[in-house]
């Protein structure tokens, strides 16, 4: 019999509020939840209703919050190599070619230079962006930006990568590619990931676990097991039970907002 | 991808200067306006060549356009390095840091309500006359535009992107160099030209208040001497030399930092 696996992330009753405006507003408020260690768990919740800013603790760039957060075990208070995060915009460096932006990280870690070359040309390869290596970002187009953002994330090989809506400004062919080598590389290298989106489909065909928030502030209101076989095909989504795990979630969002 | 500057003419660009240098042909030669309003195309030649060659003796300047030259250059390098000495790592903090700039930019701004030229009296009467006012006023006008495009290019750095280098491992000394450092550096160095032209302004200015080199110094010289010719090769040279300078300035920035995004900003 194997052991589930390991809690890799556990929030217990986080609560935090922006306290620079009079009066404070509570964005997150008693919040707990778990990630072990493999998970692929969308995060769906009214919009507003404070997602983005859960990722910004769990990322550790606040530390100006109530609670317990705890990451392998130690307390969240700074950035980590070991929690990647991906933006809805790429945020590549403009001035660093593609292979630079990738490479960026391991540099910073001082590793070999032969090592950084070798990773750089795997995960290049991973995301299909071989042939673009020497170009610089902003001569590409966004779907190819957010390829190298997921590779220069990944090169890291972090333990939890945290999404924050990142395909949500991409065409619908292209967000449609993103999840087939979003799933590929996660396959791959098993990172936890951590998905915000507001798009049930999206959440329903990537994950394995919905965890659905409340209207600000934000709380765990419930957790949806994703119950589809994998490897998921697109055509997932013609299904009734898919449609139907879709009327539910969109019920209770409905519910949530009044 | 170093291909070399290729210096493309637009022959659009060509039709005003030409209009003009025609009138002023028509006006010298034809019209026969006197030399001391506006010296004939051909004299103006003819004086700048001796100025720089010194080889026919035509006016009191004849061949010191080398010392000249050198003595505002070194004003203008004295007082732009000043400038980018205080200005780059001050605009630099208080872009960064909300504290600092709560510290200094009401100070600055302050200082800056003052038109340089307003500070030429008191500069006298700190510095004397000559070399020591002519830089302090050259580093003080190219403090500004250094200062505040340091810190507008520091402030303008998407939070998101420093965020992203910071998951990368990036922080202190090493996310300065490497993330906050070249994402400013387009408005930095758009900063450092726009300096360096006023340089040039003010080391004219200084100057012409009286050192013995200098082309600021020859210029007004030559306005007591009713040399007119001496005055408009002054500005000749002064523009070339500005020209010059915004070149050099550029190709030692792309070879420090090779961005992309400085050429655009040409």
């Amino acid at each position: 019999m194997s052991n589930p696996p390991e809690i890799l992330l556990s929030i217990n009753e986080v609560n935090k509020s922006f306290t620079n405006s009079t009066p404070a507003i509570n964005v997150i408020s008693g919040l707990s939840l778990q990630v072990r260690e493999g998970d692929f768990i969308s995060i769906v919740g009214p919009s507003g209703c404070g997602k983005s800013t859960l990722l910004h603790l769990i990322a550790g760039f606040d530390r100006d919050y109530s609670g317990e957060m705890t990451f392998c075990g130690e307390k969240i208070i700074n950035p980590s190599t070991r929690r990647g995060i991906l933006f809805q915009s790429p945020q590549l460096f403009p001035w660093l070619k593609v292979k630079d932006n990738i490479a960026f990280g391991l540099k910073l870690q001082h590793l070999p230079a032969n090592q950084i070359e070798m990773e750089t040309q795997t995960y290049l390869e991973r995301v299909g962006m071989t042939d673009f290596q020497d170009f610089y970002p902003d001569q590409l187009s966004g779907g190819m930006q957010q390829r190298i953002a997921l590779a220069r994330a990944l090169v890291m090989k972090p333990k939890l990568l945290l999404m924050d809506e990142p395909f949500s400004s991409l065409d619908y062919q292209t967000r449609l590619e993103m999840h087939q080598l979003t799933l590929k590389l996660w396959m791959e290298y098993k990172p936890s990931i951590l998905f915000v989106t507001h798009d049930i489909e999206e959440a329903l065909l990537l994950s394995d676990k919905i965890f659905i928030l409340s209207e600000r502030p934000a709380s765990l209101v419930r957790e949806i097991a994703v119950p589809f076989q994998r490897p998921r095909e697109l055509s997932l989504i013609k299904t009734l039970p898919f449609n139907q795990l879709k009327a539910e979630i969109l019920d209770l969002l409905f519910v949530l907002k009044e | 991808m170093n291909k070399p500057t290729s210096i493309k003419i637009d022959a659009f660009g060509l039709i005003l200067p030409a209009i003009v240098l025609t009138i002023w042909f028509v006006s010298s030669y034809l019209l026969g306006v006197p030399d001391y309003i506006l010296p004939a195309p051909g004299k103006i030649a003819a004086v700048l060549l001796d100025f720089v060659t010194g080889n026919s003796n035509l006016s009191f300047y004849s061949g010191q356009f080398l010392i000249h030259s050198v003595a505002s250059f070194g004003r203008v390098i004295e007082g732009f390095l000043l400038a980018l000495l205080f200005g780059l790592p001050l605009g630099l903090v208080t872009g960064r840091f909300i504290l600092a700039k709560r510290i200094f930019d009401p100070l600055v701004h302050l200082i800056r309500m003052v038109p340089g030229i307003g500070w030429l009296p008191i500069a006298m009467v700190w510095f004397g006359v000559g070399h020591a006012t002519t830089v302090f006023l050259i580093a003080l006008a190219a403090f500004f535009p250094i200062y505040i495009n340091s810190a507008l290019g520091v402030s303008q750095i998407p939070e998101k992107l420093i965020q992203a280098a910071r998951v990368l491992g990036a922080k202190g000394w090493a996310l300065f160099f490497h993330v906050i450092l070249p994402a400013s550096a387009p408005s930095i160095l758009s900063g450092m030209r726009l300096a360096l032209g006023i340089s040039w302004a003010y080391v004219v200015l200084g100057e012409l208040t009286g050192v013995s080199l200098g082309l600021g110094a020859v210029m007004m010289n030559a306005r007591m001497l009713g040399d007119t010719s001496m005055i408009i090769i002054c500005m000749i040279s002064i523009a070339f030399w500005g020209r010059i300078s915004d070149r050099v300035l550029v190709a030692i920035i792309r070879r420090l930092h090779p961005v992309k995004e400085v050429s655009r900003n040409e």
